[in-house]
């Protein structure tokens, strides 16, 4: 990207930061909103398969990611369950929580069981399900060392992405029963990041996730619990934009040239809308 | 009588026994160091509180690695069961160091 460009997007951005900031504050106040000071507000549970962002995500929202200043580093696999504070302005105090557990597929059996039976009970308010159209970070492995790997790098990236998604269509079947079990009010964002990654596919990812067996769970939970109870709605994002590498540097896929800030910051204005209508729907 | 040497069925990948060694060898020492009781060392010399800290990054690094053979590795499964074992036991190790110290 020339300097041209780039001062071009960062004065786009800097025009617009009192509508970001604005949706952002609306975003805190939400989590802050407390009916007395006795009582507790639910957490918000951000869980998906391992390597779509949930940390990235939290980081964010808690305000500890500024991701205009500071672009994101390498993966790094989060080894238990992480929590975010939420806190508001100058005041520093904890008024609502973030809880993302890790999303490996070995690790979930001992950590995803206790939120699952929490999430039951009506612990959370709400779930953020994580996913990224496959593009799963890999940690410290070689594609060349993966299982899938047969002979070259597009064979390997197809049967990847394939089976990642394979994967998120599992995480959404084993949260299932427990959406479908839960004692509260409740609503799940399907956050579909790495918008960056697939943006040419848009099309393509939309029917997959909305029209097809992912969607058809979702309706499934929502004819259970029914409109008042339970409320989804999607969401298409980049949360920061960058190439497709695994842990060892080695490029598996370049992001989609064309897919600027520009396009990364209207995504996430469409996430604080969609937090807004589902504030609305939860008064 | 030494424990007698089990053969693995396949040399998963040229690390393996290499990480299996290593696991079990920081899972004792971790497991020591929550245990060791707090002392007051001279200034300039380094104490059981002051090696955590130092080990806690690369231990991480080392979970993490073994995690992703866990996850995306070729592993047969008896191998993948082993590793995932002496995972856990050095994630437990970690954990409770970090909580003593």
């Amino acid at each position: 990207m020339d300097n041209d460009n780039s001062w071009r997007i960062f004065a786009w951005v800097w025009e617009r930061k009192d509508e970001i900031w604005g949706k952002m504050q609306q975003l805190y106040d939400w989590f802050r909103n407390r009916r007395n000071d006795d009582e507790e507000r639910p957490d918000i549970l951000i869980i998906g398969p391992g390597g779509v962002g949930k940390t990235t995500l939290g980081g964010f929202l808690a305000q500890k990611f500024d991701f205009f200043t500071h672009p994101p580093g390498e993966y790094q696999e989060s080894l238990g369950v992480e929590t975010f504070d939420l806190v508001r302005g100058s005041e520093q105090t904890p008024v609502a929580g973030l809880v993302i557990p890790p999303g490996q597929e070995h690790r979930r059996p001992s950590n995803w069981n206790d939120l699952f039976r929490e999430l039951t009970e009506g612990k959370f308010r709400g779930v953020i399900l994580l996913s990224a159209w496959g593009y799963h970070s890999l940690g410290n492995i070689s594609y060349k060392k993966h299982h899938l790997f047969d002979r070259t790098k597009p064979q390997f990236l197809e049967s990847y992405l394939s089976d990642r998604r394979n994967d998120e269509i599992s995480v959404l079947k084993q949260l299932a029963p427990h959406l479908m079990a839960c004692s509260r009010k409740l609503w799940v964002m399907s956050l579909i990041a790495k918008q960056d990654l697939w943006w040419t596919k848009k099309e393509e990812v939309r029917k997959h996730y909305e029209e097809g067996e992912y969607g058809a769970e979702l309706r499934k939970i929502l004819s259970h619990r029914g409109n008042q109870q339970f409320r989804h709605e999607f969401v298409f994002a980049s949360l920061v934009i960058g190439n497709f590498v695994t842990g060892m540097k080695e490029l598996l896929q370049p992001n989609t040239a064309g897919f600027d800030h520009h396009l990364c910051v209207q995504s996430l204005r469409r996430m604080f809308e969609t937090f807004d209508s589902l504030r609305n729907w939860e008064a | 009588m030494p424990a007698p040497i089990r053969k693995r069925p396949t040399q998963p990948f040229d690390e393996f026994d290499t990480l299996i060694d290593l696991l079990s060898e920081y899972t004792d020492k971790l497991n020591a160091l929550a245990l060791s009781p707090p002392v007051i060392v001279p200034k300039g010399k380094i104490g059981p509180q002051g090696i955590l800290p130092r080990l806690k990054p690369i231990a991480e690094d080392l979970a993490r690695f073994a995690s992703q053979q866990i996850e995306f590795g070729g592993l047969e499964p008896l191998n993948r069961l082993e590793l995932q074992l002496r995972l856990a036991e050095f994630e437990a190790a970690l954990e409770g160091a970090s909580r003593t110290r």
